[in-house]
């Protein structure tokens, strides 16, 4: 069972070198941060009490341990603009972001998986260049232009909707959920044409394969064959695939948030750059890195789970 | 089948000729002045004189595309030769030495990549504020784990072939080895993830931009476009469409041809 405890100390390694990381390079801003915080005009009893508010008054190893003891903890530090504690508005934001993320992955899914399987039996990747581009117009499409079309068209078109205005999810979630459905399938749409092209390429290559042969000649039925035997298979590309994704997609989410001026982590944290929060930075950083840290982590399990010949045994 | 030049390739070339030629004549001449503003004349629709309509300050949208092409080629080319020139290095060094020094690096770009998308990118403006200079660093730092993943493990591979032990056993210098005798074999697959990359710049640089957070104005960068074209969508659609189009193409064009080359370069795949 080496390589389970090898996947957690990598983890974990990981983890904390994400942590160092986002804690140096907030040491190098070029002189001093309270001042930079402050602006050129800030008296110096002002930046003597940021200083001190900061802890900067302190040695750097110091710094460290308070605040990855803190967040250790769950408390993130003060937010310096809204003046409470990164982990409230952390926590408020990510009921918008985390939601879009997590909906846009399961169209992913939902939409890419039999979308790859009909092209794969159908043999539509054979009708040209057409599949080839329109699945590489998937990768080259960003998810936040997808999102300013999804506007354009439902204000010119399709009238019966206006995205944008998002509900907050105490009032009536239904309306919420609704709200984010929108910013969600922008960000699916251009990685569901990813997923088909790995999904149908994985149908033909595995079609071919001898086992597909001998539960043919063995006498099993199409269906089984399909869902039992080839499904099985493919899915081990798509799991690596969508592991893969998963940084995009909260990456996507991130950017999308503007289009549909969502309240989300995203927006929070483009607020928080301009006026140079840095313990919010900082929080949003380290929270988002560790979340794909995290879901690598889990994709790694999920794969052994799928594919028994490498379950623990490397 | 697949030895013949691929329609992608084709495709691919034709659409980075394109912007190539877009880029050249840019810099001698545009339809109009790039940030010249004209009051009565703002948000025509496309047409003539204005190819692609003009914007907000009746500036002409299809000069500002033009000029745009620099701004994107210049962080593109940057950032993909920068991350490309750390990444070789780091692979190598880890790829050729293994042991820790192998251990640490991987390490270094696992850490890297887990921000996702421009969340490092972010980081680092944050901290040293926006600016072309400063979103070249960030995208190149964020694109050498790529690079240094595809360089170590050809490393790995090709430093067990009898051709680098032979020149090992007479003595030729680790450097000489690593740069004469196993990078040139690589230089296929890097070309293909140097075009992949130069797409995936294209994209982070815009993302930044329309962030606000990336290119600054009044420098014309089609990110930055799509930033302020927001507040008009409906107004003046086209302000909206037009970079976000050329955007596209642009991507795709790098897409295809890093596909393309695979196919014409690895024939056994």
């Amino acid at each position: 069972m080496s390589t389970v405890q090898g996947r957690i100390v990598t983890f974990l390694l990981t983890l904390w070198l994400v942590s160092l990381l986002t804690f140096v390079v907030f040491q190098v801003i070029p002189g001093n941060p309270a001042q930079v915080i402050l602006g050129a005009d800030a008296l110096p009893e002002q930046v003597a009490a940021l200083e001190k508010e900061l802890g900067l008054d302190q040695p750097l190893p110091q710094r460290y341990l308070h605040w990855v003891g803190g967040v250790l903890r769950g408390e993130f530090g003060h937010s310096l603009r809204y003046r409470q504690p990164v982990r409230g508005l952390m926590v408020a934001s990510l009921k918008v972001t985390l939601p879009v993320a997590g909906l846009a992955f399961v169209f992913i899914v939902l939409l890419g998986i039999p979308l790859g399987l009909t092209v794969g039996k159908y043999h539509l990747q054979k009708r040209g260049v057409m599949f080839s581009v329109v699945t590489q117009l998937g990768t080259a499409v960003p998810s936040f232009w997808m999102g300013i079309l999804m506007m354009l068209a439902f204000a010119k078109l399709f009238r019966f909707f206006t995205p944008g205005a998002f509900v907050p999810w105490e009032e009536d979630w239904l309306a919420a959920l609704a709200s984010l459905i929108p910013p969600a399938l922008a960000v699916a749409l251009p990685k569901v044409a990813v997923l088909t092209r790995y999904v149908s390429t994985a149908y033909v290559e595995e079609k071919q394969a001898d086992y597909i042969r001998t539960a043919y000649g063995k006498g099993l039925a199409e269906k089984e064959v399909l869902y039992t035997h080839l499904l099985k298979n493919i899915l081990i590309p798509v799991v690596t695939v969508l592991g893969l994704m998963t940084g995009d997609i909260l990456g996507g989410s991130i950017i999308v948030e503007k289009v549909f001026a969502l309240p989300g982590i995203g927006r929070l944290l483009v607020e928080a750059i301009s006026f140079r929060d840095f313990p919010l930075i900082q929080g949003i950083t380290l929270y988002l890195a560790g979340v794909v840290v995290f879901l690598n982590l889990l994709v790694d399990f999920l794969y052994r789970m799928f594919d028994p010949r490498i379950r623990w045994s490397r | 089948m697949k030895t013949k030049v691929s329609l992608s390739l084709v495709i691919g070339a034709a659409l980075v000729g394109c912007f190539l030629l877009m880029l050249v004549v840019s810099f001698f001449y545009t339809p109009f002045a790039v940030n010249e503003m004209r009051s009565a004349e703002r948000f025509l629709p496309p047409g003539r004189p204005y190819l692609l309509g003009t914007d907000n300050f009746g500036r002409d949208i299809f000069s500002r595309i033009m000029k745009g092409t620099q701004t994107a080629f210049f962080v593109g080319t940057l950032s993909v030769l920068f991350g490309m020139a750390l990444g070789i290095s780091l692979g190598a060094l880890g790829g050729y030495f293994g042991g820790w020094t192998d251990r640490i690096l991987t390490q270094l770009g696992t850490t890297i990549q887990a921000f996702p998308g421009v969340l490092f990118a972010l980081m680092i403006v944050a901290v040293w504020g926006p600016g072309t200079f400063n979103t070249i660093v960030a995208l190149s730092i964020t694109a050498f784990p790529g690079f240094m993943r595809i360089t170590r493990s050809g490393f790995i591979q090709i430093k067990e072939y009898s051709f680098v032990e032979a020149a090992q056993t007479i003595g030729v210098s680790p450097l000489k080895i690593m740069l004469r005798h196993i990078l040139p074999n690589l230089l296929p697959s890097l070309l293909v993830a140097a075009s992949n990359g130069f797409a995936g710049a294209l994209l982070a640089e815009a993302g930044l931009s329309y962030l606000g957070l990336g290119v600054q104005p009044p420098e014309p960068s089609w990110g930055r476009m799509l930033n302020e074209a927001q507040g008009y969508l409906l107004r003046a659609p086209w302000y909206s469409l037009a970079p976000g189009i050329v955007l596209v193409l642009a991507v795709l064009g790098f897409n295809l041809l890093s596909d393309g080359l695979r196919d014409l370069l690895d024939p056994k795949q």
